[in-house]
Parts: structure tokens; sequence; C-alpha cells
């Protein structure tokens, strides 16, 4: 199914490709700035940012995302069909870059995540990845095409280069909450070169799937929520509160911002307003509160009831909607309640008696680290 | 006669005699019989042979009792094992005791390292303890006067001689702040309040026209205006002429709520004020395009609006 829907997809960007003349318009938000291309293979699937890089972006951050798009073909299955979907969503991706979007080879920067590199590791494929790298240069034509595997570290410090902005560089300490695991790091020592990298085992599934597990055959609301409080003040606290304390992060840093699928909803849930803004700043209490809110009034949440009490205009009203939609069909009410669980359980390592950090929920945070990895490469 | 007569009677009343007697023994020694043999209740229970005839519930007394009965003995055993024990416990208690008190009573010099770390640790506490009383104080005296003014307000806005919608920057025109006198009974207050648009980021080159803008620099006089040091949180709102508020950053922006609900602000300022102090707090705005018209900048704190101006782009 996955293979059917990736040579879809391809299709649909190649035809595409063949049909563009001019690169698309934009809606650009810096008045110099220049677009590039991220593609990325990743453990799901390969996915391709379009982003407008501001002429500061190395002072800055500056980059706005332009378009996102990705194909899902679970690569790291290792069989023969998922190797072959991955290629074509590969190819596909970038000859769409190249064609429809109008971007340079030069401005496409093609890489293979840290998610596919542990798994191939762990299952003995590294050779799979230098095929896929060498079948991928033989199809674009194009036999000094760099396809660079990035390792855990570089990921996450990656990513803090691309959503931190430079003047909290090195007082942020950012947290990227993923399904199945955290991982996350700070700069200790004032250069970008040294990395404090920080994992945990848990995630919002992996949460969420602990407490399924202890459910028995009350399928409550009620009772998922109770098994989500006692996994994450068993087994899941111990190694959070291990791993604060082991990282130093609460003595170095000053702001602790979160990524990652949770905070990206967290955070549209709680300011709907600001709906256009990449990163929320929140307090523990507000999370708090949104996680009470949820368990206790979820139908409250749906994009209807929120966008009925903004004082904003209709077009921003549709706009806001057509977000809290999405997170809304991407996390149910037990997903949100497991996630944000966890999303407060490490908050609260951040919570003194007498110095609070401040909190902040980057919602683009998936494009960061490739944001990072082009602003690294593409020095003008 | 007469003496055959005499001994008949003799030879009788020996016989009766005798008959007497023998009874008296029979009886007696039945008596004494009778006693040996039937008193129950002087049985041996660990002699005791159980009776074939006995009910149930009579063993299980029974068994009841020979158990209680070896419980005893071996609770007497007992006894003198724990006594040993006793002793020798006792005896440790002794040794430590003694242990202890030579410590204690060791010169201090020989401990003069520790007892100047206990000595600053002491110190340290009895600081933090002094510390803690204080920031309860302080928060008990904010809260009291935080409770204060908000009756004093809520008397002012019923009485009407306060308005915070209607603020004399909207009243006068472009560039205006709330008189000292008006936010008097305040906390904090906000003078000198000024928004100024400038043409070049590097330079202080003032513009008034919105294409030449690159950055909005705001500034005004924050005032503590209680008795009491502490720190405060000064939120800034710049509305642009389309009604949107203009954020610094998205890391320096967010929402707060605010007396007319939940608001988006431009940007915190926090600072710590001692009592009566002053400051003069700046922030600046960028953006890629600025609209013509009018840039108004609110001065919040605790939610409540307590300045306010108004800076006109063409």
């Amino acid at each position: 199914m996955n293979y059917l829907k990736a040579i879809l997809c391809i299709l649909f960007f190649q035809i595409t490709g063949l049909l563009g003349f001019a690169q698309p318009q934009y809606n650009l938000k810096y008045k110099q700035s220049k677009i590039y291309s991220g593609i990325e293979v990743g453990s799901k699937g390969v996915k391709m940012s379009i982003l407008e890089v501001g002429k500061n972006a190395q002072k800055e951050n500056s980059f706005n995302v332009l378009k996102d798009t990705s194909v899902n073909t679970d690569f790291i299955s290792f069989t023969p069909e998922t190797f072959s979907a991955t290629l074509q969503a590969l190819t596909g991706l970038y000859n769409n870059a190249v064609q429809v979007q109008k971007i340079e080879p030069l401005g496409i920067f093609t890489v293979i995540s840290s998610g596919v590199k542990v798994q191939a590791e762990k299952e003995n494929k590294m050779d799979w990845l230098k095929r896929l790298s060498d079948s991928f240069r033989i199809r674009i034509g194009d036999a000094k095409r760099h396809v660079e595997i990035i390792d855990a570290a570089n990921e996450a410090r990656l990513s803090h280069l691309g959503i931190v902005p430079p003047d909290r560089r090195y007082s942020t300490f950012l947290i990227d909450i993923g399904s199945g695991n955290t991982k996350g790091g700070y700069f200790p020592n004032g250069n970008t070169k040294d990395f404090k990298l920080f994992e945990l085992s848990w995630g919002t599934k992996s949460t969420a799937n602990a407490a399924e597990k202890r459910l028995g055959d009350d399928k409550t609301i009620e009772n998922f929520f109770k098994n989500v409080n006692r996994v994450l003040a068993g087994q899941a606290a111990d190694e959070i509160i291990y791993a604060v304390n082991i990282s130093n992060a609460y003595n170095m840093s000053d702001y602790v911002a979160f990524s990652g699928g949770i905070a990206w909803a967290t955070a549209t849930l709680i300011a709907p307003e600001l709906s256009e803004n990449p990163v929320i700043p929140v307090t523990y209490n507000e999370v708090l509160n949104l996680q009470q809110k949820i368990y206790k009034d979820y139908a409250s949440l749906s994009d209807k009831n929120i966008v009925v009490s903004l004082d904003v205009d209709a077009e921003e009203k549709k706009l806001i909607s057509s977000k809290v939609k999405i997170v809304n069909k991407v996390f149910d009410q037990k997903a949100m309640l497991a996630g944000m669980g966890l999303l407060l359980n490490v908050m609260r390592q951040f919570e003194g008696v007498y110095e609070k950090k401040q909190f902040f929920l980057v919602k683009n945070g998936q494009v960061g680290w490739i944001s990072a990895y082009v602003n690294q490469n593409s020095e003008d | 006669m007469k003496d055959s007569k005499t001994i008949l009677l003799l030879t009788v009343s020996i016989l009766l005699l005798i008959a007497s007697m023998v009874l008296l023994w029979t009886w007696g020694y039945n008596y004494g019989t009778h006693q040996k043999t039937t008193p129950v209740a002087t049985v041996s229970v660990n002699n005791f042979t159980e009776p074939k005839n006995l009910d149930s519930t009579a063993k299980n007394y029974l068994e009841k009792l020979t158990v209680i009965d070896k419980s005893i003995d071996s609770v007497w055993g007992a006894k003198d094992t724990l006594k040993a024990d006793l002793a020798s416990k006792l005896a440790q208690f002794y040794t430590l005791r003694q242990e202890i008190n030579t410590l204690l009573n060791k010169p201090r010099e020989n401990n003069s390292q520790s007892t100047a770390i206990l000595k600053t640790v002491q110190d340290k506490l009895t600081a933090m303890q002094l510390k803690i009383t204080e920031l309860r104080n302080t928060n008990l005296s904010v809260e009291n006067e935080n409770r204060r003014l908000n009756e004093m307000l809520k008397q002012l806005r019923e009485s009407g001689q306060i308005e915070p919608a209607t603020l004399p920057a909207q009243k006068t025109g472009t560039n205006n702040t709330v008189p000292a006198s008006k936010s008097a009974g305040l906390a904090y207050s906000a003078s000198n309040l000024n928004l100024t648009a400038y043409a070049d980021e590097n330079t202080q080159k003032e513009t008034i026209n919105a294409d030449q803008v690159s950055k909005i620099v705001g500034s005004f006089t924050f005032k503590n205006n209680s008795n009491v040091p502490g720190a405060a949180e000064v939120i800034v709102v710049v509305l642009q002429p389309n009604g949107k508020v203009l954020q610094k950053s998205a890391w320096e922006s967010g929402t707060f709520i605010s007396n007319n609900g939940k608001m988006i602000y431009s940007c915190k300022l926090r600072n710590d004020y001692a009592p009566g102090e002053s400051r003069k707090l700046a922030f600046t705005l960028n953006q890629e395009n600025y609209l013509k018209g009018n840039y108004t900048m609110q001065v919040y704190y605790n939610g409540v609006l307590i300045a306010k101006t108004i800076k006109s782009l063409s």
C-alpha cells in the first residue's frame, strides 16, 4: 500500500515537474532572501522542505518554511519494495525541486537522517544506504551529488542551530519529544562544536502504549489518564529525573524549548491566535490547564469551539480553524494526554522554587535541523 | 443366776461396741476412697490421656490447650535467651555512649575544619531561614498591597474617575502618557512614553515615512510607587494600523490575560525595583514592512493598562 502511494506521489511530482516552467509564487516573508530545498530520507519516508532563508540567516535564524511535503516509504523495513519506493520518492522529490520549484541543484541538499542510520547499524544494513545514494546519483545523472548521513548528535546539534536564535544559543536547552524517544541538548562551552546530548527512551507514542497496556478491561479515558500518570510517575520519572540531572541543563540554561509533534500540538491549542508564530512562550501552568481541559472538556478544543472565542477576522479564523483541525486529526484525546503528560514531567524538572525557566514550544522543529544544514552549507 | 445374766449383758454390749466400730471404720474407708478417685479438676494436662468417648469440641479445646502449653514452655525457654540478648545490647549501648562522650569531649582544635564548615552551614541555614521569612513577609505585603490597589481601582472605576480604555494619550493625539496623578494610586506607573521610528538600523535617523522605517524604538519610565521592593514584569503591546500586534520576535512575544481578555503582547520587560525607584525602559521592534497610519503603544502591569501613546507614520 505504501509502495503504491509512493509511486502515485512520484508520478504526480514528475508530471507536475514536466508542466512547470516558472518558479511558483511563494508568499515570501523577507525582503532579501533565497530559496533552498532540503530533502531528507527519514525512518518513515522521504521529506522535502522548501525554505526561504533571509539575508541575516546566519545571524538571526531567519528562515521561513514555504512548503513541506513527505512520501511515506518505510525505508527502515529494508525490503526490496521499500528500497525501491524510497529511491523513487527521493528522485521524484529532487526532480520536483529542480523542475517545479525551479531551485538550482546547488540549492538542494540531500541527507539521510540519524534514525535511518541507527536502524541500519542495528540490522547491519549500512550498505543499503550506500546503494540508495549510488542509485539516486545514477537516476538524477549527477555523479557528484552529495548525500550525507547524519548521526543523532549532529542532528540534535543542527536542530539547535536551526531553531534557537543566536542570542539565546548558549542559554537554551532544546528538547525534541518524538513518538518513540526524546532527544536534545545544549551548547555547554559557548561554542557550537561542543554539544551536550540529552536522550530519553520515552516519547509520546511509547508513553501512550505503556498506559494502554495497563488498562485491562476498563478502556475509559479516566482509566487511561490515571494510567498515563502512573507510567509517568514510575519508570519514566526515574529516567527523566536522572537524565535531566546528569545533563546539568538546569544550571546551564535560562530557557527550555520543546520541539516535536506534541510541542506543535500544544502550542497550537494554547495560543491559536499566534498561529503564524513558529515559537510560543508558555508557562508550566498553562500547559497543565490545557491538559486538564483535554481530559475534562475535550469538546471545547474542537476547531469550531476554539475560533468562536477568538477576536480575529474571518480569514484568520479560517486559517486557525484549519490548523486546529490538523492537530486534532494527528493527536486524539489519548495521544494528547500522554504526550502532554510527558511534556509536563520534563517541564517539572525545571520548575525550581526560586528560579523558574522560561519555556517555549517550537512548532516547526522538524525542519529546524535541515534549515541549519542548509544554512551551514549555503555560504553566499 | 444373777452372775449368768451379768455375763450375758456384758457380752452383748461388747458385741455392739465391736459392731459400731466396724461400721465407723467402713464409713471412714468409703469416704476416703471416694475423695481420691472423683476430682477431675486436679488432672494434670501433661499426663492426660484422651478419653475415648470425648466429643469433637472438647477434643479441639484439649488440642489448643496442648499447643498453648507448649508455647508457654518455649516462651519460658526463650526468656533466658532474650535476657542474654538484652544484656549484650545494653553492653553495646554503654560502649557507644562512652565513645560518643569521648568524641564530644575531644578538644575543639582537632576538629577545627569541620567546626568551621558546621558554622558556615549553620550561618547559611540561618540566613536562608531569614530570607524565607523575608520573602514570606514580602509576599504577604505584596498580596495585601495588590488587594488594596485592586479595591482602590474598583472604587475609582465605580466612581468614574478612571477609565483604562480612554487614557489621555488617546484624547490629546499623537504622543502622550498617563499623568502621574492618575497612576499615583497604582503600585507601578509608567510615564514619558515615546515611540520613535528610525530609517536606518544603525544610525539614529528618525523618520515618519512608513516606507523608510527599518525599526521602531519604544521607551518609557516605569516607577515603583510602593514601599515594597521586588521584581515587576511590564508588558508592552504595540498595535499596528491594521489592529494587529507588532511583535518583537516569536521568542519574545506571546499572549497574556488582560482586563479585556486574552491578548498578544509585543514584548515583556522584567526588572527588580527598589521602593520608589524608577527606570527608563526601552525596546526595539523590527519588521520587514511598515504600514501607514497610527501605531499605538500600550503598557500593561498585572493585566491592567497603565499607559498609552500613539505614533503616526505617513
